[in-house]
């Protein structure tokens, strides 16, 4: 069993086995030519005899010509048989088991299962001659086919079905690790939830002077607690909206659902403009929009809304300090595309790579904005992405400002969009 | 008569030689391994070729 020099794997699968069918199943394939050519053969041979005592040339020479011929074509069809033995193959990755047939020169097929959905490997020896040469068929069982594939030929299947069995094990334990952790995120962001939506609820009742006045200094503390305690509030829901988007946790049992349905995006983005400008004029900073439109989008229209053009707009305003910031909306082979142009921090080259991941930072959002949890551009990647879109971000560099984009397709065939 | 035992045997290196190349041309196209392919073709020419050879061992 050897490594392959070409397998189509993706760049970080591991190839594990490459597996040719055993000799025997050679010998198999090949007998039926070997006794039939054998036969041919030694008929011409005979006849040949014969034709050599005729005065005829032109017979002799033709029996002549097809004794050669006949091995020839043997031969030929041997060698044949060979190319499609060793062509055969059965390749187990860390992921994935493929198995090539070659039918004959022009076909070939190739079928693939992924470990992660395995459910049997069995190994079958259907006769003395398998058992005695240790080959036989390996049979493939998985959750989305319930009917078995037969790979047969396969020397050493016992082999073969342990390391394939080892790989499911892997991803069973690599299933129930993540299972456990999303559970346990699950778990502790409730409770934390929980206990902050209480103080929010304590603050903002000392706050309004529901239990009694309160003098200013005293006032002023307890919004600020109501402020903070919001603010670990929507945290939590970050990291929880972070870890359900990520596909690896739910919520009430099943996987997180988008409510697609039509919208114009450009609508969408001036309503958020609208919601966000008196924040950004408290800042001093110039916001404008620019949006044209509409532009029909299929998707869920509210998580695009607060977890894509919310967090743009939201956190070109927080890392903008003077300056202005210029928002456009426009349409592009198909695809309509949000850009957000800031005046702000910028971002250096190394944090671009960061930024939509699960808890990234740039290195000087911290010391900017040390609420950030680093998960909002990485759920709106995740959001985008659900939609087919794409989301990245361009800057020139620290204090050059930095645009941030994302695009979505538009509707191929515009349908009639419900009222707002 | 030498000439038909020339013209025969020319006719059969004519198919060896086209043989040879189509399954060389399949091999080093597949998913076979280079070496495995040389090996392969020069295996069938030998074949090939011995196959030829008989046209001299056997008389017209």
């Amino acid at each position: 069993m050897t490594r392959p020099a070409d397998a189509e794997t993706a760049d970080d699968e591991r190839v594990l086995l490459v597996v040719h069918k055993h000799w025997a199943a050679l010998v198999i394939d090949a007998w039926a030519f070997l006794v039939t050519g054998g036969a041919v053969c030694a008929i011409l041979i005979i006849f040949r005899g014969f034709a050599l005592s005729t005065a005829d040339i032109i017979t002799r020479a033709t029996v002549t010509f097809l004794v050669p011929l006949a091995f020839l074509t043997l031969w030929t069809m041997l060698t044949f048989v060979w190319t499609n033995y060793y062509l055969d193959m059965f390749v187990v990755t860390d992921r994935r088991i493929f198995y090539t047939s070659q039918i004959n020169f022009v076909q070939r097929t190739i079928q693939a299962w992924y470990i992660a959905d395995l459910l049997h490997a069995n190994v079958l020896f259907t006769n003395l001659f398998e058992s005695f040469f240790n080959y036989g068929t390996l049979e493939v069982t998985t959750r989305d086919d319930p009917e078995a594939a037969y790979v047969t030929g396969i020397p050493d299947p016992e082999y073969v079905s342990a390391v394939i069995l080892q790989q499911d094990d892997r991803f069973g334990a690599l299933k129930e690790t993540a299972r456990k952790q999303h559970e346990l995120l699950h778990f502790l962001s409730h409770e934390v939830k929980g206990h902050l939506a209480k103080s929010k609820a304590a603050f903002a009742a000392i706050a309004e002077g529901d239990y009694g006045a309160v003098s200013d200094p005293v006032k002023s503390l307890a919004s600020e607690g109501f402020k903070d305690s919001q603010k670990g509030v929507e945290t939590v829901m970050n990291i929880l909206d972070g870890s359900i988007l990520s596909g690896g946790a739910t919520v009430g049992g099943s996987a997180i659902q988008y409510d697609k349905k039509p919208f114009d995006f450009a609508e969408s983005v001036r309503r958020v403009f609208d919601d966000l400008r008196t924040l950004a004029e408290r800042k001093g900073i110039a916001m404008s929009v620019s949006a044209g439109g509409p532009y029909v989008v299929i998707g869920d229209q509210h998580k695009i809304e607060q977890h894509v053009i919310r967090n743009f707009l939201d956190n070109a305003i927080r890392y903008t300090f003077a300056g202005q910031i210029d928002i456009t909306v426009s349409s592009q082979n198909g695809a309509v595309r949000l850009a957000v142009a800031d005046t702000g921090i910028g971002i250096t080259g190394a944090d671009t790579q960061r930024l939509f991941t699960e808890g990234g930072h740039g290195e000087h959002s911290r010391a900017t904005n040390p609420e950030s949890t680093g998960y909002g551009l990485y759920i709106a990647k995740q959001v985008v992405e659900a939609h087919e879109g794409k989301v990245w971000a361009h800057s020139s560099g620290p204090g050059t400002g930095s645009t941030f984009y994302a695009e979505l397709p538009i509707a191929k065939v515009v349908p009639t969009l419900a009222p707002v | 008569m030498i000439i038909i035992g020339w013209m025969l045997f020319g006719a059969e290196a004519l198919i060896s030689i086209f043989l040879t190349i189509v399954f060389w041309y399949f091999w080093s196209h597949s998913a076979m391994p280079r070496k495995i392919a040389r090996r392969a073709t020069v295996i069938y020419a030998l074949g090939c070729l011995l196959c030829l050879l008989l046209m001299f061992v056997l008389p017209i």
